[in-house]
């Protein structure tokens, strides 16, 4: 066996870790638990493969990556998204902007944050309103989002992996970042709890 | 609060979107010159990106603490069962 990696542990160590990272990403609990079960399975079989070029934790996680991109591909989840970015876009456009000018609305124009709010962002209780707010994220859009975000692919593969064009790749993004602002906005840079 | 300018080149909407594309260094030239005037002129739009570069900066800690202290704990017999599955592969 290769000495830097501990099979019998990963479970232990890194269960709760690569479930977490898993259910985050497809939003579902059976799936994210058959995902899992697969990586673990897939590295113990390729185990004589590690190099011990990165951490133990970082060589699961890139496998798990791969298997969520398997995922991904099978169910094509963004499937139709074109017909679904249209079908919801005036719906979508009313919500934060004036269907006449393309102006804010008052009441979804960005607001002032405090000055301390970056100080913020390191809490623990910010995490949760953030992973709050991915949560309620239409399931069309997070993938994307999330990719980008947290896993910092660049636009071209996520739209080889998702099957998407350039053009929904953007409203897509445009799209997240106008729901995430305005929800951490709601829920945490202008509600009581931060500072 | 939004003040109103005659013709803009691009609304509230494109320019959000434009700005979008100019975080990831994919807009053209005219698209950066359109936005760079419409951002003279709106505060909202340059507020909406000032708090994006803000909260880019929240996801690399966010994982960082994720991997501390996951969000989610694996389901007790989804676990038995993997490990089950794990000891039987390793034996």
């Amino acid at each position: 066996m290769t000495p830097e990696l501990d099979p019998e542990n990963w479970l232990p160590n890194y269960g709760d870790y690569l479930y977490s990272y898993c259910l985050q990403r497809v939003n579902h609990p059976e799936t994210a638990e058959d995902i899992v079960q697969e990586t673990l399975v897939a590295a113990l079989r390729a185990k004589d493969g590690f190099k011990g070029e990165s951490s133990e934790a970082t060589w699961l996680v890139a496998i798990l990556k791969n298997k969520i991109t398997d995922f991904y591909r099978k169910k094509d989840v963004l499937k139709e998204a074109g017909d679904y970015l249209e079908s919801t876009e005036k719906e979508f456009s009313e919500y934060f902007f004036d269907a006449s000018n393309g102006h804010w609305l008052r009441e979804a124009a960005p607001q002032s944050w405090s000055d301390s709010a970056d100080a913020g962002l390191e809490k623990a209780e910010f995490d949760q309103v953030l992973r709050k707010c991915l949560e309620k994220m239409p399931p069309k859009l997070a993938p994307v989002f999330i990719a980008r975000f947290f896993d910092d692919e660049d636009s071209e593969t996520i739209c080889k992996v998702h099957r998407i064009s350039p053009s929904n790749y953007w409203v897509i993004m445009h799209r997240a970042k106008l729901l995430l602002r305005a929800c951490l906005e709601r829920n945490w840079f202008l509600s009581a709890s931060p500072k | 609060m939004i003040k109103p300018f005659k013709k803009t080149l691009y609304n509230c909407k494109q320019a959000t979107l434009l700005s979008v594309k100019r975080e990831e260094g994919r807009i053209s030239l005219v698209e950066r010159v359109s936005l760079a005037y419409h951002l003279l002129h709106c505060e909202p739009c340059r507020k909406f990106i000032a708090q994006w570069l803000l909260l880019k900066q929240s996801a690399p800690p966010f994982e960082a603490r994720s991997l501390d202290r996951p969000a989610y704990t694996l389901p007790r017999e989804a676990r038995e069962r993997i490990q089950q599955q794990l000891n039987l592969l390793n034996s």
